[in-house]
């Protein structure tokens, strides 16, 4: 795993003291975050703690209210094109035009970023393979189950080999089988420098897979660090969701 | 299938777009199929229908005119021309104005397309383009069968193709265009969902104004042989002002076309190439603003925190009605479709004044007339709110379906909601008909008894069949209603409206009477035609409260 980030370096995803206001309520507050090149790191907080904002943050649909947020030393502000051309992104509902295949969707997506010919229908059929779509792959989305459509959504965003991922929530709706190849995938990906941030209310694959984990709390970073080793309120030390809920709670 | 054809992004996007639509006309189902099989013929029909038409009502008037040279064919033709331009531009502008404001700030797929690498601008002209296409989809229809008769009797049918198309597109870039910036202030003053249902009513009230500012300059005068004479002099020989707006250099250029001239042709690519340079450059200036409206939209919708409802729950009952009502009320192309419903129905009373009421038995005839077009509103009422009532339900028909609710209870809720507001209307149609015509006795009491029966029955049609083949993953109450069971339902309530007019008519019974050779007693008539009503009404929904509880809930 590609741990070589120098001091300074602002790394794959940088949120400095980026803050974000929806009219009068603070929805953000001042979060200050940096995820490596090479590394898994799993953002995890209660409904409305700010974990899709900050993927909104991230990925240029929402604009932060002050601070900033850089990926790969990049302004999503002021560089969104080229920040995006390394962002592959799954939200938090899967979406593909109801009348459109996962095929259609995938060979549009590679066109989007700049994939071609043989190149793109191989790779459009290994992503298929990868992710259990083989035969889904020519059927409309309408017709396709929440989990299937999730399978498509991430072969999306793996498509174009992304340098960085960023997922809202990726394993609702898989099955064992589909969480297990995505988590392997996932590993495959950041050995070959590749970061990944996802949000996730499973604090035990947090846990299981995250290099380093976030909890946020009414929008504010409670603490950030290795799942098996963080540190909750007043020095307590535990299982995650035992620190989880001790710092949430008290937020 | 293999992955062929990947090249642009765009080129892409128009292939897969092209595939599903193709896709929605020949769907896998096979009830699916047969609706769209329906939809098609029916099109094609109708724009036969038109064609035909259009073509004889040319002949006409070349007859027509050869007898009148002192009128101009040319100057006619300009101001014709120039009243569908601006007709047009006018529709486009309306419709474009709330499809503008979904595909621009509400549609699901911009949340996934926005994170993708393409630059805002283009990514919002190609928005722009498709709600303008979206929006002309309709005016396109109604013109290709004008258009080609046009073609067909003028000097050079590809010519006149090319000019008058290019003259439409002019029109509807520019005013789709047009509509497209006002959905984008609309935006930036109320949030999106709430500019949807302004819009909408806009569109609504700028059409039912149209209509009636139409029946404002009294179109029937060209069923009066001397006025509408007077109205061709007035027009066939005075020439048509010199084209100084857009709609007179479309008009002037359409008719060079139409007259085989190359100059025609020629000014309508320039418009054309104008219209389009033009939609361009407000879209790459606008997209910033775009951008940054849909995020503050995005955003406000986070910070709602909306009018808690603190009512207190006294009964099921009352709740499955506030539910339904608020079901009703909440859908976006509600006020639209209810305010071209209320334009026909002001055009119907404005109608009583012109229709032969001078002696009673035209008051008779007319009065019965009444009552079938009053009932006849209700069918077509019915056939957008009732129809899809259990369909709309979509993938809350799994929760519902596990409560612990009556579907009978539930069915008669919607039945309510739907029921009261049919009976009102066409009350007061009938009584405001009644009034005028001066009806009285048993005409009035028959008029009114119709009128309330069938207004009772008709709605309860439509929910049971909708709700005996509920289409839960239906995209839109309209998709669910243009099924083989909507339009079934609408074809059996008009045979009923049609049925009222000799119910409350005597002069139409006894014309009954004559062609049938049978006896029609007024009074049989009227319970013959009630109880039939109440049977077609009654016992669609009593089979859909057997059916609903016992049928697998399909959401494909």
């Amino acid at each position: 795993m590609s741990r070589g980030v120098e001091e300074g370096h602002p790394g794959a995803v940088q949120f400095d003291a980026a803050s974000k206001k929806y009219g009068e309520r603070l929805a953000l507050d001042a979060l200050t975050l940096r995820v490596k090149p090479g590394e898994i790191f799993a953002l995890v907080g209660p409904n409305g703690a700010g974990k899709t904002t900050a993927i909104g943050l991230l990925t240029g649909l929402l604009t932060p209210t002050a601070g900033r947020v850089l990926v790969f030393g990049l302004d999503v502000s002021l560089e969104p094109l080229a920040v995006k051309r390394r962002l592959g992104l799954v939200p938090d509902r899967p979406w593909i035009w109801p009348k459109w295949t996962p095929r259609e969707a995938l060979r549009f997506t590679g066109a989007v970023f700049g994939m071609t010919g043989r190149a793109l229908d191989e790779r459009i059929e290994a992503e298929l393979e990868a992710f259990s779509l083989a035969e889904a792959g020519d059927q409309r989305a309408e017709t396709l189950s929440h989990g299937t459509r999730q399978k498509a959504a991430l072969a999306q965003a793996f498509l174009h080999d992304p340098d960085l991922f960023v997922l809202d929530e990726p394993m609702v709706g898989l099955d064992p089988a589909a969480q297990r190849n995505l988590v392997a995938r996932l590993r495959e990906r950041t050995r070959t420098g590749a970061a990944v941030l996802f949000t996730t209310h499973h604090l035990s694959l947090a846990e299981e897979i995250a290099d380093r984990t976030g909890v946020l709390g009414e929008g504010r970073l409670l603490a950030a660090g290795d799942p098996r080793d963080l540190q909750g309120p007043r020095g307590m030390r535990g299982r995650l969701s035992e620190v989880f809920f001790g710092l949430t709670e008290r937020a | 299938m293999t992955a062929s054809g990947s090249g642009r992004p765009t080129a892409v996007f128009l292939m897969n777009a092209l595939r599903a639509f193709g896709r929605s006309l020949l769907p896998d189902e096979r009830r699916e199929r047969i609706a769209a099989s329906i939809a098609i013929s029916s099109a094609i029909g109708f724009a036969l229908l038109l064609g035909w038409g259009a073509s004889a009502l040319l002949a006409v008037t070349r007859t027509g005119l050869a007898q009148l040279p002192e009128l101009q064919p040319g100057f006619l033709l300009v101001h014709l021309l120039r009243a569908l331009y601006a007709g047009a531009a006018f529709l486009l502008l309306l419709g474009s104005l709330t499809s503008s404001v979904s595909l621009l700030f509400l549609s699901d797929d911009l949340p996934a397309l926005l994170p993708l690498p393409i630059s805002h601008r283009r990514l919002f002209l190609g928005l722009l383009l498709r709600s303008i296409g979206a929006a002309s989809a309709p005016t396109w229809f109604l013109a290709t069968p004008l258009v080609a008769v046009a073609a067909l009797h003028s000097p050079s049918p590809s010519l006149t193709v090319a000019a008058l198309s290019l003259s439409l597109l002019s029109v509807v870039l520019v005013a789709g265009g047009a509509g497209a910036i006002a959905a984008l202030l609309l935006v930036r003053i109320v949030p999106p969902r709430r500019a949807r249902l302004l819009a909408a009513t806009l569109s609504a009230v700028g059409l039912a104004g149209a209509l009636i500012a139409i029946r404002g300059t009294r179109p029937e005068r060209l069923f009066d042989p001397m006025q509408a004479l007077e109205i061709l002099r007035r027009l066939g020989t005075v020439p048509p002002a010199p084209s100084t707006g857009p709609a007179g250099w479309l008009a002037a250029a359409s008719y060079d076309a139409l007259s085989g001239s190359v100059s025609g042709l020629a000014a309508a690519a320039a418009l054309a190439a104008g219209a389009l340079m033009l939609v361009t450059l407000v879209a790459v200036s606008l997209a910033p603003v775009h951008l940054a409206t849909w995020r503050r939209s995005a955003e406000s919708s986070s910070d709602t925190a909306s009018g808690a409802d603190r009512r207190i729950v006294r009964s099921l009952g009352r709740e499955l009605l506030a539910a339904e009502g608020r079901s009703f009320l909440r859908e976006a192309s509600t006020p639209a479709q209810l305010g071209s419903l209320v334009a026909v129905f002001v055009l119907d009373l404005l109608n009583l004044r012109l229709l032969p009421a001078h002696d009673a038995a035209a008051r008779d005839l007319v009065g019965g007339v009444q009552t079938a077009l009053a009932l006849f509103l209700v069918s077509a009422l019915s056939l957008r709110f009732a129809y899809p009532a259990v369909s709309t339900d979509g993938r809350a028909a799994l929760v519902l379906r596990s409560f612990p609710l009556s579907p009978g209870r539930h069915l008669a809720a919607r039945y309510a909601v739907r029921a009261f507001p049919a009976v009102v209307a066409t009350l007061f149609l009938i009584a405001v008909s009644g009034a005028a015509l001066r009806l009285d006795g048993l005409p009035l009491a028959a008029s009114l008894a119709t009128g309330l029966v069938g207004a009772l029955s008709i709605p309860a049609l439509h929910l049971g069949l909708g709700a005996l083949y509920p289409r839960y993953g239906a995209s839109s109450a309209v998709a669910a209603a243009l099924g083989p069971g909507g339009l079934f339902a609408m074809a059996a309530s008009t045979v009923l409206a049609l049925l009222a007019a000799p119910v409350v008519s005597q002069e139409l019974r006894a014309l009954l009477s004559v062609l049938s050779g049978l006896r029609l007693d007024e009074r049989t008539l009227l319970a013959a035609w009630c109880g039939l009503s109440l049977l077609a009404g009654a016992a669609p929904l009593l089979l859909a409260v057997r059916s609903l509880g016992r049928r697998d809930v399909s959401l494909a």
